[in-house]
């Protein structure tokens, strides 16, 4: 038995195409994030899509509840006059059981650490997690269907 | 598996195909390491000659702090650079630049356009490391021979107003050439 959301050891890879693609896709999603572009970042989401994370008491579900409440956050974000960069890395990430008839259904696991620097002030790290996404490819683009984001030190 | 680039019609284009973004990788790796390291002259040597190099950032670290905003040229970026260098080196500073978060177009005539985050580590002799910065870049690159060039780079600086609205990140934002 392996933790939950942890690949055994023997798990075939994804192919380096879909690897490719997908650090493409996390790194595009990343930059809509942290340029304030909550609606076009939620459209990296199915329309089903759910987003969780350890820290919130209820996940937001569907691409709508997404980009409103991501807006938000955003929006605070901006009239602080604070700027966020989140960085990705560390992707595992292996194929999974076909989901709504996906070209292609993946599982990964990742590191997300968030950087923070204020206007006219000093960089810091901000945050520290691990992330768990079921991504679907849908013809050329990537999509996640269901993401949780573990707070370290939570 | 379909590569991203060749999407059904009216499928917005995704990325490039493994190979080159593997090889788009090695290029910055090596870019890093080479500043990092110091050795400015082979560093320069990965900008076209004609090559522009901008930053928005606070006069006091548009590198050496008396660098122009705007350098023009593989001379005047390595004029600029070297200042930098020598300066960190009489303090005994060490700068490592972290590359990540790398999305990479392929413009039609062959060019890429790239967007990326990067960070500065500094340890000062006998320190503590510390993050130095945070800031992002775009680079147009140019192929020359079986290499990789940067022909324009703007990197902006997190601490700058520019960067926190977005407006001068626009994914459409044209090219100066």
């Amino acid at each position: 038995m392996t933790a939950a959301g942890t690949a055994p050891a023997t798990a075939p890879a994804v192919t380096a195409e879909a690897y490719a693609q997908i650090l493409q896709f996390y790194a595009g999603h990343m930059q809509d994030l942290d340029t304030g572009a909550a609606e076009e970042w939620a459209e990296g989401f199915t329309e089903d899509g759910v987003f969780a994370q350890n820290v919130k008491p209820e996940p937001w579900r569907g691409r709508t509840h997404i980009a409103t409440s991501m807006r938000r956050g955003l929006d605070r974000l901006a009239e602080r006059g604070v700027q966020r960069r989140h960085w990705l890395s560390m992707v595992v990430a292996t194929p999974a059981d076909p989901v709504d008839g996906a070209d292609d259904t993946v599982r990964t696991r990742y590191y997300a650490v968030v950087f923070e620097t204020p206007r006219g002030g000093q960089a810091s790290v901000y945050l520290s997690t691990t992330g768990e996404d079921l991504l679907v490819r849908r013809g050329a683009r990537w999509f996640i269907k269901h993401r949780e984001i573990f707070h370290d030190g939570a | 598996m379909t590569p991203p680039e060749s999407g059904a019609p009216g499928v917005p284009a995704v990325g490039v195909d493994a190979r080159l973004y593997d090889e788009v990788q090695r290029f910055y790796a090596r870019q890093v390491q080479l500043l990092g390291d110091g050795d400015v002259d082979r560093w320069a040597l990965t900008f076209a000659e004609d090559a522009v190099f901008e930053q928005e950032a606070p006069p006091e670290k548009v590198f050496a702090g008396n660098a122009p905003p705007v350098r023009r040229g593989r001379a005047e970026i390595a004029a600029a650079a070297r200042g930098a260098v020598a300066e960190r080196a009489a303090a005994g500073r060490v700068r490592r630049y972290l590359i990540g978060m790398l999305t990479v177009r392929r413009l039609p005539d062959g060019a890429l356009t790239t967007r990326y985050c990067a960070v500065l580590v500094q340890t000062p002799p006998g320190g503590r490391a510390a993050l130095h910065l945070s800031t992002t870049g775009r680079d147009l690159l140019v192929r020359h021979g079986d290499r990789w060039l940067v022909r324009h780079r703007i990197n902006s600086h997190d601490s700058e107003a520019g960067s926190h609205t977005g407006l001068g990140q626009q994914k459409e934002k044209p090219w100066p050439i």
